[in-house]
């Protein structure tokens, strides 16, 4: 018994050991920092350190352009000088310098006069960030690329301003993040889980902080305090869990493509022209009291998506949305609002209150990357006059560009929450415009059945119909009509009757029409819908699609009650009547419980079997879906990677249809930067199961085998002769209906050739290029067109394949 | 009431008609033809349901036949009942073989059943009515999401020989209405031709010749629009052309035409046999045919 006891206390001790081994380990120094009073002096003194002083008396801005890197007055665009150069990096201006890196060194100049202090060799191959401290000491993180965490260091390292030379350096075998500097420490994240304060003099580690709540995924010194966080962010506090104060009201989880608050400080600093820094959620830190929740500076927040703009309150209201010329290249919240430099070479002050503009300035060239130090930028108070909230969402969500889907998306949703009757017009002319993207229409459908004002729009778009010499289309019924019938838009009931009788109405919309007019018709809508059923309850119109017949069926039960129980009948047991209908009626009198039997006992369709999990068919659909969005992603991406063959997606599917902890391969900060947002953005069918793992790869299809073409030239003439060729009876000529309709395909065309040429010149074998034949199995097939007999277009249009 | 004033007027025209047919000089009692009338409508109606489809296809064709009101009302509610395609189809079929003023309200709401098939027999119907509303319920056609619909509508316009349907072919012919061509050439007045000849280049040009061929034939045109015709085409020569002009010379037989075949056989030597220009221009080359699709495209009926 004794022996039990003591080897239980030995083996106790052992393994409480080892965990104090393991969670004490040091990073930076086999010195642990001293606990207790020392330590609560040091962290006393990270929260109460002087705030920063600004460094520049003039606002001023680094860009990166083509030719180098120039520095330029914030408020007049004017050069203030320019050196030639080719940075890998994102300038960083801190004060007195500018550095960035250039191949495998890190160069830093003047910033007063653009002349190079020093350069260095980096201590790794990836500039992860820096920061300037007091006494002329610049502290700079830098990782492997390794992509074997295993294997993977880090460093940071202490260099003289002036001369560049190395003051010390620390390695950590993991993963580090960009330092900040507080007083006279350095801060910098490791693991994701802790945050480190290293004396800046000798770089001993004097005080580590592990987070009990959050990720620790940057820090940032602002003079309002040192910001630490992930999605959310805290100012480090000197209570007893100094990483779990309170967190700002800002959540980037509710803003399109889900962005971070604050760059990841363990991802190398973006390449300049990378779409990464063209997404950015702005906010500057007031001062407050110690302990006190953060504030934000102006009381507002700001999300820069490429060149939409929004400016938020404290509470998350939308407070304005712009649109801007072209994408943003950096942006950076100043006394008066936020100044936003352009990738067309405009820096444009937009006021806090209601983006409007306070100043712009031409920076005569093309910036592909920027750095801003122009916090008390003030600019002059707007001229032009204040848009209506209506005016600005619309503005936002009619931009053409596929890019910004998930912004768009945003301002309908938010322009739908207006009560204005107009808004409904807005959004069903947003829909109705070729050039909105199936994503993107479908947001709008979901809030226009929301929408409790402005029918008599709805009910003005209901009389237009298909007519071929007017050169009309149909009105898009499949969302009219629910939502009128969501209104209760009772005087609506005419001209849904004459659309649900009317043969041009798409059979795929007629369900949701006949179901609006048996909800807001009662008894009136009896005769019409009878009429329907009667007409085609044998009719081989309805025979691969019986859903709108099954609908009026069941609305002439509801209706009509018992009343309607024999002719019903009488339908059902008459010859050739639709076997689905015949069943339907069958169900319509049983109790609920013997409905719900019957139903199960069904033989099972595609459509309600259920599921246990998304299958590859759910996956692809959602996927072709969405190309559109996707698109410019994987071009930008095969721009850079010509040889980009496949595309590998995976992620977590959660029950309610959201993907969760998305993951790509190839893993490029670019195309992670540009596709993720989007990627999280989509929603897939939800099932029964429990969460699982999609793996999902595409072929992006390139066409390496097709001759060289011209640029297809834009139709001339009509806009209808762009369709004629489809119903041509002659044979195609030239072309093939791809090239001219798909620019994507053009593109991956011109990539795959670039690939080929890049093959060649190094002796080595073209890829095939994957047979089209073969391609897309599960594709939906396009509608047959009667007449288009010439030039058939193929099974699949999708811009990429599945490959497996 | 008002069947029962149908049935008399069916009574009344029963009556004549076997009266001439038989011969007999005095009508019979208007109460023995309504009762006769009667029971064949009666007959013909408990037809309609009899499961032997030749029993139910005789009974549609005499209920077309009797083309009076009652009749077509049978036959609407049986339409309306629900039927297969092939009875529906045999319905539309009768009323257009046996056409009756009658049957319009009927036709006009089978030119807007959901299948084409039914539409374009509907406006074939419609197209054989000597109603003057019939033309513009034909022309609807023209405005249908289908192709096929639309081409059939052009058609029967132009057989239908009714001049006020040329500004709404013209209509379709810009739209892209192949059809709409040879319509034109049936119906449109001389003075119409520059317009017409406004879509070579346009249109191609097999389309255009079918239009031309109707001119062509058209006694109420003028011998300076069929020379003008045939200068037109010389300019745009190529072997299509030239082929079209031989035809034409072959069916020139007329003794009045004796000037334009003149001018066809002086033309047709100066008529390039390579594909010139502007033949090409003109649509002759292949794939530049530029035919009716261009409509926001519907659902293809199943």
């Amino acid at each position: 018994m004794k022996t039990h006891d003591w080897l239980c206390r030995v083996g106790c001790a052992l393994i409480i050991a080892g965990c104090a081994a393991e969670t004490m380990a040091p990073a930076f120094d086999l010195h642990l920092p001293p606990a207790g009073k020392e330590q609560q002096a040091i962290l006393e003194a990270l929260v109460s350190a002087p705030v920063p002083a600004s460094r520049a008396a003039q606002p001023r801005l680094v860009a990166v352009g083509a030719a180098g890197v120039s520095m330029h007055d914030a408020s007049s665009g004017a050069a203030l000088w320019s050196t030639p150069a080719r940075p890998d990096s994102e300038p960083l201006l801190l004060g007195e310098l500018v550095v960035y890196a250039e191949g495998n060194r890190l160069r830093a100049l003047a910033a007063s006069d653009g002349r190079e202090r020093f350069s260095v060799p980096l201590a790794r191959q990836a500039l992860l960030g820096a920061a300037l401290g007091a006494g002329g000491r610049l502290f700079v993180s830098s990782a492997d690329r390794r992509l074997d965490s295993a294997t993977r260091g880090a460093s940071v390292l202490a260099l003289d301003a002036s001369d560049g030379s190395v003051l010390w350096e620390r390695a950590v075998p993991g993963r580090l993040g960009a330092p900040a500097v507080r007083g006279d420490f350095v801060l910098v994240p490791w693991n994701y889980q802790h945050l480190s304060a290293l004396d800046a003099r000798s770089g001993r580690e004097r005080l580590r902080l592990d987070s009990k709540t959050d990720v620790v995924r940057f820090v940032s010194s602002q003079a309002a305090g040192v910001a630490v966080g992930d999605r959310g962010l805290r100012l480090l506090a000197a209570g007893t869990d100094p990483l779990g104060g309170p967190t700002l009201a800002l959540d980037g989880a509710s803003l399109p493509g889900q962005p971070s608050l604050m760059p990841s400080g363990y991802e190398p600093l973006p390449t300049p022209g990378s779409a990464e820094s063209r997404i950015v959620v702005a906010f500057a830190l007031a001062v407050s009291t110690p302990g006190a929740p953060a504030q934000l500076r102006n009381d507002g927040s700001y999300l820069v998506f490429f060149r939409h703009v929004f400016g938020f309150e404290p509470s998350g209201a939308l407070r304005f949305a712009r649109v801007l010329g072209s994408d943003a290249v950096q942006a950076q919240v100043t006394a008066a609002g936020l100044l936003v430099v352009t990738r067309s070479g405009e820096s444009v002050l937009l006021d806090a209150r209601d983006g409007r503009p306070r100043g712009t300035a031409a920076l005569g060239f093309e910036p592909l990357a920027a750095s801003l130090e122009a916090t008390e930028l003030r600019g002059s108070e707007p001229t032009e006059p204040a848009l209506p909230m209506r005016a600005m969402l619309s503005e936002v969500a009619l931009d053409a560009d596929s890019r910004l889907v998930p912004t768009r998306a945003y301002a309908v949703r938010a322009l739908a929450r207006l009560p204005e009757p107009e808004v409904t017009r807005d959004l069903l002319d947003i829909y109705r415009q070729g050039s909105t993207p199936q994503g993107l229409a479908t947001v709008i459908a979901e809030v226009l059945r929301q929408r409790a004002s402005g029918a008599e729009h709805l009910i003005g778009a209901l009389g237009e119909r298909q007519d071929f010499l007017e050169q009309t289309r149909p009105a898009p019924l499949e969302v009219i009509a629910p939502a009128l019938e969501n209104m209760g838009a009772k005087q609506a009931l005419p001209l849904l009757v004459e659309r649900m009788l009317d043969h041009e109405t798409p059979l795929q919309h007629l369900p949701a029409l006949v179901r609006a007019v048996g909800t807001l018709g009662g008894r009136e809508a009896l005769q019409p819908l009878e009429y329907l059923l009667q007409l085609y309850r044998a009719d081989s119109s309805f025979a691969a699609h019986p859903d709108a017949l099954l609908e009026a069926a069941r609305a002439i039960a509801r209706i009509a009650g018992e009343a309607g129980r024999a002719p019903l009948e009488e339908l059902a047991a008459a010859p050739l009547t639709h076997p689905a209908l015949v069943d339907e009626i069958g169900r319509l009198w049983l109790p609920a419980s013997e409905q719900v039997a019957a139903i199960a006992s069904a033989p099972p369709t595609a459509a309600d079997s259920p599921r246990a999990g998304l299958d590859r068919r759910d996956v692809h659909s959602v996927f072709a879906e969405h190309a559109d969005e996707l698109r410019h992603c994987v071009l930008e991406e095969l721009d850079r990677n010509p040889r980009l063959g496949q595309l590998r997606i995976a992620f977590v599917a959660q029950p309610d249809g959201t993907p969760r902890a998305m993951s790509l391969s190839p893993n490029g900060r670019e195309l992670r930067a540009c596709l993720i947002p989007r990627l999280n953005e989509l929603r897939f069918p939800a099932f029964d199961g429990e969460r699982h793992l999609v793996d999902y790869v595409v072929s992006v299809r390139a066409f390496a085998d097709e001759p060289s073409t011209a640029a297809p030239t834009p139709a001339e003439g009509p806009w209808w002769q762009a369709g004629l060729a489809r119903g041509s009876t002659e044979p195609a000529q030239g072309e093939p209906w791809w090239r001219d309709q798909n620019s994507l395909q053009a593109l991956v065309a011109e990539a795959a050739r670039r690939a080929g040429a890049a093959n060649t010149s190094t002796a080595t074998p073209a890829v095939p290029a994957p047979p089209t034949s073969t391609a897309a199995p599960t594709a939906p097939a396009p509608p047959t067109q009667p007449g288009a007999t010439g030039s058939q277009a193929p099974a699949q249009d999708e811009w990429w394949v599945p490959a497996q | 009431m008002r069947g029962k004033l149908e049935l008399r007027a069916f009574a009344f025209r029963f009556a004549v008609g076997t009266s001439l047919v038989s011969g007999v000089a005095a009508a019979p009692s208007a109460a023995w033809a309504e009762s006769r009338a009667e029971r064949e409508l009666t007959r013909l109606t408990s037809a309609l349901e009899q499961s032997d489809p030749a029993a139910s296809q005789a009974a549609i064709e005499g209920l077309a036949a009797l083309g009076t009101p009652a009749s077509i009302a049978t036959l609407q509610a049986f339409v309306r009942a629900g039927r297969a395609d092939p009875v529906t189809d045999r319905v539309v079929g009768a009323l257009s073989t046996q056409p009756t003023p009658a049957a319009l309200p009927l036709l006009v709401e089978l030119s807007h059943h959901r299948r084409a098939a039914v539409r374009i027999a509907a406006h074939g119907a419609l197209a054989k009515l000597q109603a003057s509303e019939a033309t513009t319920l034909v022309a609807e056609g023209l405005r249908d999401g289908q192709s096929e619909v639309r081409g059939n509508a052009a058609r029967l316009l132009g057989e239908r020989g009714d001049r006020a349907a040329v500004e709404v072919l013209f209509l379709a012919f810009e739209r892209g209405v192949p059809e709409a061509a040879e319509a034109l050439g049936r119906l449109a007045p001389a003075q119409a031709l520059p317009r017409y000849d406004a879509y070579l280049g346009r249109r191609a040009l097999h389309v255009m010749l079918s239009g031309y061929t109707r001119f062509m034939e058209r006694a109420d045109i003028d011998e300076a629009s069929k020379l003008q015709i045939v200068a037109t085409l010389e300019q745009v020569s190529g072997p299509v052309v030239k082929q079209w002009l031989r035809s034409q010379l072959a069916a020139r037989t007329k003794p009045a035409e004796q000037r334009v075949r003149f001018a066809i056989a002086a033309s047709i030597p100066r008529v390039v046999e390579g594909a010139s220009g502007a033949e090409k221009a003109a649509g002759a080359a292949p794939g530049a045919e530029k035919p009716d699709e261009a409509a926001p495209k519907p659902e293809t009926a199943p």
